[in-house]
């Protein structure tokens, strides 16, 4: 299984590499490292002009907040992903981990008579245990976190199956039910909507704020030199992946909130939008760099284009192909445009 | 530099050959044990039906396996076999729909083309491009069972569409025997085949070289994107042949669950037969045997009555173990061999 | 007289590396069918010499001659095909081949298509039989020592077509008849016309087998002698012979303080073995030797980046077993690692990011980082160390090596440490910086500060030491006084030979 960083070439004595020499720092430096996210948002004013002309669907507002519910859940994920991928690991198994936690709280409930309001907290501890599992073999025992999340993908959602089989439980509290529908009173905006944006808000100040966040940042660019510097290294990844797993637990009540129902399949490969929002978010799949505010938008351009793909009947599937191609398609833009932006300094 | 007295360092390289050798001893000292203790639960595990069970199944994803061992060799991993197998599959069979009295040989070269055609394409984005090979298989994934469906229209290639002769394959083999029908031939077929290509060609050494020192390689002139551009578009052509071989096997192909999550099952038969998730090792014949050995759990699963539900729990227990008991074992093994 | 018509050359040869000058118009001249000694000590460019004529490194200037047709070398295999092998100080191999596919890789011995595997075993039994050394073709290379890898090396250059041979090291791992094996190889290897180069520390051997020498120092070509013609001596002040004066020279402290760190028996199997030496405040002990001596893997032991057997560690007086940085930086003891670029700094962050790594929960006590707050510790460390800088949010891989290095100590001072371990604290900076970096040195152990200063660099050693402690093969060797330690009698140590008045540890 892979290394995912370019290979550093052998080197003298002195391990000196071949960086290339100091460049005058040209242009107006204060917006050029967020080249990406500048391009999404770009990007998504221009999805939108093209969704607009295409339906008038588009320009009806409320119809759109109402649309952004549908991939709450994946815009959720991507905040906690963001985490993951700055700090060079990744996390196939956050759509497992929703299943599994949406699945137990289910049972919990259904099946066991738990009320809700010990199931859900218990649900939430759940995911993120799931999560500092994830975090624990990765840095403990030094496994690939490709091979440990592609693992447990297939470890929780099995869990989840064996839970509840085919079946779906549904018996839910009214007041549970449909938080999709919930909107501020007055206006058309969902209560889904605020609660991510709160996340985001909170999540950004994480990771762009606090000691934490620049830890995560400098395991991302260089875990040797990190642990060098007396970074935790251990106990940072297996932050990160718990709060990946509280977040892609969040969702999983989100979920199920929303559909009314807990199945063992809910998200099956969700984890797909999510990276892919997260590296058309100018996030590098080396690690190192990355926004959330870059994340936020990319993960409404993905939305908005479902939902354009779905307004002009394009069926699910149809539109798997579209966000796969997306996501090579952002991983090849964010090559070149690291390279562009090393070469001119 | 060394301190302590190196006793012979002959004594730990060998060492690691003859871990190399306990453990495909021990899949097969597992395979016997699940055998045992199944049959003694249940002797009707060894009926002749259970035994041609397993050797249905082991051949489908022995195909498959050889190019993913491959893959996983020279530290890349490819989820997009399903959705290949997926795909190859549907084309065909469509065109076995439309066309009948297609030749089925004619068909499956065209799986094949069609699938190392897919692979060509994973080969190119990882090879040249250059984009990490979990980005790059996970977005074809997606693309490709994406055009399952458009092409496939959703619609199922039902039986009475592929070809009896084709269906044949996995139910008589040469002389007429019901034991070992062609399906299985074909596998041990192109087992042979991925033998002599790792052993007996440039290109299949490369690759193991490759895998265990990508710098070493470079260095020492092996063409690097050149062997990783071979080595998933052969894994494609393979998935391709796989898609075919479905049909023969399942007689039908559906663009909802042809292929979906076998990329899982590919890795856990590749990871059990002791090939290295590090990369620079795996053997063909611990491969099949970790394909042997999974196809058998899981008919004894069935057998012992347990449902079909725990089938992707399994997976994810085996990769993990797997992955930790190897991992803990060779940090042991260099430690005590070069003090790192 | 034998035809002297050069096969290799270099004229002018440069080399630099993030503006450092490794290499300074270097112009050698290899002989077929003679061994060829090029001695200096580390960092004085002969692996990046043997390097750049193996197509590993391009020169930034000078020119090849190859049997007197310029040539370009970009490439090892482009060197290779040439018929220019190195055999590297750290051998590359494959782990998971076995020896024989080692000594072919890339060019197995074919029958048709298909690789001929008993022809390859053979040939590798024949070649390893000629090396005159007992490795299995069959075994695999993972878990062999670094001498049977180097003779896997020589094994798979022999299988080509050589004409010169460049050997990095090659006895650094070897018992005594080993190196005999290997030298009778090479004295077979010339007499067929080849040309060896032979870049080794241990003087004996090199007057032993070869039949000129070269000498580097600070990257250039300081020399040339016929070993018949002259002594150890007066290559030894060839490779070392540089007015001290021009360094700074510490005081001899006022280090009546207590012993700050002190480590008794410390060990760790292949690595190091029975480390004993202690710091007090306000001294500076230097720790010498060869590269591979393992003195770095003792400074990563003392900070927690590598686990001991055995052995206790007392900081202050206490004993402490210390299991990770962060653990020691807690109890004041920092080390600031050789590779700058690699564990040193973040490259692509900033000047400010990157100083006030280490301090940053105390900088943001409820975890809320301020800017502000780091630029003015960052500012205020600019000044103190006179770092030169556009502005302290340029990215730090902008800075020359010097400024870079500073920036390094910075952060480690931040953390307000009572012991300091240096591992080359001025390798690949200019002498301005080096300059400061010791006056710095000077500065903290007047404040009390124990330094334990690892390094290459022997003039360094003897001007900032109070004392110096010698370490060969993971073991300590030499323990000399400010007074009674030559730049001479540290090399015999370094290096194994016996000097007159010299007392062993």
């Amino acid at each position: 299984m892979p290394s995912e960083r370019p290979v550093e070439t052998a080197s003298p004595e002195g391990k000196i590499d071949r960086w290339p020499p100091p460049r005058r720092w040209r242009l107006d430096g204060r917006l050029r490292p967020f080249l990406p996210e500048v391009v999404d948002v770009v990007l998504l004013f221009l999805a939108f002009m093209v969704g607009a002309s295409l339906s008038p669907y588009f320009l009806d507002v409320p119809f759109l907040l109402d649309s952004t519910t549908l991939y709450i859940e994946a815009a959720i994920m991507a905040l906690g992903m963001t985490f993951v991928i700055i700090s060079g690991n990744i996390d196939l198994s956050v759509a497992s981990i929703l299943a599994l936690v949406a699945t137990l709280m289910a049972v919990l409930h259904v099946e066991l008579n738990v009320p809700m309001e010990v199931a859900i907290p218990i649900a939430l501890i759940l995911g993120t245990l799931l999560g500092a599992l994830n975090g624990w073999l990765i840095a403990r025992l030094r496994l690939p976190a490709l091979a440990v999340t592609l693992a447990t993908l297939a470890l929780y959602r099995g869990l989840a199956q064996i839970l509840l089989g085919d079946h779906s439980l549904s018996q839910f509290p009214q007041w549970f039910v449909g938080i999709d529908r919930v909107t501020v009173p007055g206006t058309p905006i969902p209560i889904v909507l605020i609660m991510f944006f709160v996340l985001a808000i909170v999540l950004g100040l994480l990771l762009h704020k606090t000691v934490f966040g620049r830890w995560v940042y400098t395991l991302g660019t260089s875990e040797e030199a990190a642990r060098y510097s007396g970074i935790p290294v251990n106990r940072v990844k297996v932050a990160i992946f718990a709060l990946n797993g509280l977040l892609a637990a969040i969702a999983g009540l989100i979920m199920v909130s929303r559909l009314a129902v807990a199945r063992y399949d809910h998200a099956r490969g969700l984890e797909l939008d999510v990276i892919t929002a997260v590296v058309l978010g100018g996030t590098s799949i080396y690690g190192g760099r990355g926004t959330i505010f870059g994340s936020t938008i990319a993960v409404f351009l993905v939305g908005f284009l479902r939902t354009g793909l779905g307004v002009a009947n394009v069926k699910a599937e149809s539109q798997l192909a579209v966000v796969g191609t997306l996501l090579i398609i952002a991983v090849i833009a964010s090559n070149v445009i690291a390279r562009f932006s090393r070469l001119r300094g | 530099m060394t301190v302590s007295n190196l006793r012979g360092s002959q004594q730990s390289s060998t060492l690691a050959v003859r871990l190399a050798r306990i453990r495909e001893a021990a899949i097969v000292a597992l395979l016997f044990i699940i055998i045992a203790a199944v049959t003694a639960i249940d002797p009707r595990f060894l009926s002749s039906f259970n035994i041609r069970s397993i050797l249905l199944w082991v051949p489908l994803l022995t195909v498959v396996a050889m190019g993913e061992m491959m893959v996983i060799i020279i530290r890349g991993i490819d989820v997009s076999v399903g959705a290949i197998l997926g795909f190859a599959g549907i084309v065909v069979g469509m065109i076995f729909r439309d066309n009948p009295g297609f030749n089925i040989y004619l068909g499956t070269l065209l799986g094949i083309l069609i699938g190392a055609a897919l692979g060509a394409i994973n080969g190119v984005l990882i090879a040249w491009v250059k984009i990490p090979p979990v980005i790059t298989t996970l977005g074809t994934l997606s693309v490709y069972r994406g055009f399952v469906f458009i092409v496939s229209d959703g619609r199922q290639i039902d039986p009475n569409h592929i070809p009896t002769e084709l269906i044949r394959w996995s139910q008589r083999g040469p002389f007429g025997s019901q034991l070992i029908p062609w399906v299985v031939v074909i596998a041990l077929a192109v087992a042979a085949l991925a033998y002599l290509f790792l052993r007996y060609t440039k290109t299949g050494r490369n690759v193991y070289a490759l895998g265990s020192n990508p710098d070493a390689a470079a260095l020492r002139g092996i063409p690097v994107s050149r062997t990783q551009f071979i080595v998933y578009t052969t894994t494609g052509a393979l998935a391709g042949l796989a898609g075919i071989l479905y049909a023969s096997r399942y007689g039908f192909v559906n663009p909802g669950e042809t292929g979906v999550g076998f990329e899982l099952t590919v890795i856990a038969a590749v990871v059990l037969g002791g090939t290295n998730v590090f990369g620079g090792s795996g053997s063909v014949i611990g491969t099949v045997l970790g394909c042997l050995l999974l196809g058998t759990i899981n008919v004894a699963l069935a057998v012992l009555g347990v449902a079909a539900t725990w089938q992707l729990a399994i997976y994810g227990i085996v990769i993990l173990l797997t992955v930790i008991v190897d991992a803990i074992i060779q940090r042991q093994i260099r430690r005590l061999i070069t003090g790192e | 007289m034998t035809d002297r018509t050069p096969i290799l050359s270099t004229h002018q040869l440069h080399m630099a590396f993030a503006g450092v000058d490794v290499l300074k118009g270097v112009s050698l001249t290899l002989y077929p069918g003679e061994v060829h000694g090029l001695v200096g000590e580390n960092g004085a460019g002969k692996s990046t010499l043997a390097k750049i004529i193996a197509g590993v490194h391009r020169p930034t200037a000078g020119e090849i001659k190859y049997q007197n047709r310029a040539v370009h070398i970009p490439s090892p295999h482009v060197a290779t095909d040439l018929g220019i092998a190195l055999i590297h100080q750290e051998p590359l191999t494959f782990p998971d081949l076995d020896v024989a596919e080692n000594i072919f890789a890339g060019r197995q011995p074919q029958r048709g298509r298909a690789v001929n595997w008993s022809t390859m075993y053979k040939r590798a039994q024949e070649l390893l039989s000629s090396l005159g050394v007992q490795i299995d073709p069959h075994a695999k290379v993972r878990g062999m020592s670094i001498a049977d890898q180097q003779m896997i090396e020589m094994a798979a250059a022999l299988s080509q077509d050589v004409k010169v041979v460049l050997m990095d090291e090659p006895t650094a791992s070897l018992t005594p008849s080993e190196v005999a094996h290997l030298f009778k190889n090479m004295r077979r290897l010339r007499d067929q016309g080849v040309a060896i180069v032979f870049i080794s520390h241990r003087l004996e051997e090199v007057f032993e087998i070869c039949d000129r020498v070269s000498v580097l120092r600070d990257g250039e070509l300081i020399g040339e002698r016929d070993p018949k013609t002259t002594t150890v001596d007066e290559i030894i002040r060839l490779m070392v012979g540089r007015p001290l004066s021009a360094l700074f020279e510490k005081q001899a402290g006022t280090y009546q303080g207590e012993p700050l760190l002190e480590v008794k028996n410390l060990s760790r199997m292949k690595k190091f073995s029975d480390i004993s030496l202690d710091v007090r405040a306000g001294e500076v002990v230097g720790l010498a030797g060869l590269v591979g001596a393992g003195r770095t893997d003792v400074g990563r032991a003392l900070f927690g980046l590598l686990d001991t057997d055995s052995g206790e560690v007392r900081l202050s007086g206490k004993p402490f077993k210390i299991k990770s940085p962060r653990e020691a930086m807690a109890h004041g003891l920092v080390y600031v690692p050789e590779d700058r670029q690699h564990h040193g700094l973040l490259m692509p962050m900033t000047i400010s990011q990157n100083m006030t790594l280490s301090i940053l929960e105390r900088l943001a006590p409820r975890g809320w980082l301020r800017e502000q707050t780091e630029r003015t510790v960052t500012q205020d460390y600019v000044q103190k160390l006179r770092i030169v800088l556009r502005h302290v949010g340029q990215a730090v891989r902008e800075l020359s090596g010097g400024n870079q290095q500073k920036v390094v100590l910075s952060k480690w001072l931040l953390t307000r440490p009572k012991v300091l371990i240096l591992d080359e604290p001025t390798r690949g900076i200019d002498i301005g910086a080096k300059a400061e970096v010791h006056r710095l040195m000077g500065e903290l152990t007047a404040q009390g500060l124990a330094i334990l200063m690892i390094s290459s660099e022997l003039p360094e050693i003897l001007a900032m030491s109070d004392r110096i402690v010698v370490m060969r093969e993971g073991r300590i060797v030499a323990r000399f006084d400010k007074q009674a330690a030559t730049q001479e009698h540290i090399i015999a140590a370094a290096t194994g030979q016996v000097l007159e008045g010299v007392n062993p540890a």
